[in-house]
């Protein structure tokens, strides 16, 4: 029964002596310089793109502003006060049927 | 205050500024390059496979929701950009990264250099290779590795003390055969 403990025990203090070899391998592994240039270049083209597509939605929306300007210059300049006027004419011309003002000095009309 | 951002707040960052990726491919570009580099046959092809995974993980950022950890995320992609790899050379992994020359090579002490280790790993079963590759060569943890092989945490452990066993096995063998060899020859 001890036997087989201690047999155990070698087997997985020699697994844990593997382990630590393993490790010691694999820290030894590292990424090449040239994989980090390249992951670099590829980082700095997203960058780029990004940039330029910021750029074009800033002159987009400048664009857009500017337009939107004009056409509200446009406006202004172009509106016609006279149709308002003629809207508050129209809005004041009396009912059939309502009283109007007469001219000052004539007699009033008699009905029949 | 600390200023040191999660791997999540950086991914997050990333999905709008690109900048904020290289702060990540600089931290893990390593593990996932020895994990890569386990795996395939030569140096060069463990570096364009590695640039594919970060590339890959740069244009897919917006699709990671930091369920796991940003490592498995790209080992994950690691895994899908081998399996490529071997498929479009109509190649079986455990053939390709062996060829004649490392078998006949015999493993020295203390000298598992990357052929060495590929070539032991070669020899386990394709779950055993695979989890001592994630544990040691990619530095995932035994849950990391767990959830991407859809096991328990316990079968991972158990799955990986085997391989090591094993692998402690073929190693004794090897360096009793080198010293074998060696002493015949003096």
């Amino acid at each position: 029964m001890n036997g087989s403990h201690e047999d155990n025990n070698l087997e997985s203090a020699g697994a844990r002596a593997l382990e630590d070899r393993l490790y010691r391998c694999s820290h030894r592994i590292g990424a090449p310089d040239s994989l980090y240039h390249r992951l670099d270049l590829i980082l700095e083209q997203r960058l780029g793109s990004t940039r330029l597509k910021r750029k074009r939605l800033r002159a987009a929306a400048t664009l857009v502003a500017v337009v939107l300007s004009i056409l509200t210059g446009y406006a202004m300049l172009y509106d016609d006060p006279l149709d308002i006027n003629e809207h508050t004419a129209q809005d004041q011309t009396p009912a059939p049927g309502m009283e109007t003002t007469k001219p000052v000095g004539m007699p009033p009309v008699q009905s029949p | 205050m600390n200023w040191e951002l999660t791997d999540l707040e950086l991914a997050r960052a990333s999905k709008t500024d690109p900048a904020a990726f290289g702060l990540l491919y600089r931290k893990y570009a390593d593990n996932v390059y020895r994990y890569v580099a386990v795996r395939v046959p030569s140096p060069e092809d463990a570096e364009d496979i590695t640039a594919q995974v970060f590339e890959g993980a740069m244009n897919t950022i917006h699709s990671y929701r930091g369920d796991a950890g940003i490592l498995t995320w790209f080992i994950q992609i690691a895994r899908f950009r081998i399996s490529d790899f071997y498929r479009k050379r109509n190649l079986d992994e455990s053939e390709a990264t062996v060829d004649d020359s490392i078998q006949d090579s015999r493993i020295r002490p203390d000298d598992l250099g990357l052929v060495t280790i590929q070539n032991l790993l070669g020899r386990l079963e394709r779950q055993k290779a695979e989890v001592v590759e994630m544990k040691v060569f990619a530095g995932l943890g035994h849950d990391e590795i767990a959830s991407m092989l859809g096991k328990s945490v316990e079968a991972t452990r158990a799955i990986y003390s085997r391989a090591l066993k094993q692998l402690r096995k073929i190693v004794e063998e090897e360096e009793i055969y080198h010293h074998e060899w060696f002493t015949r020859r003096q």
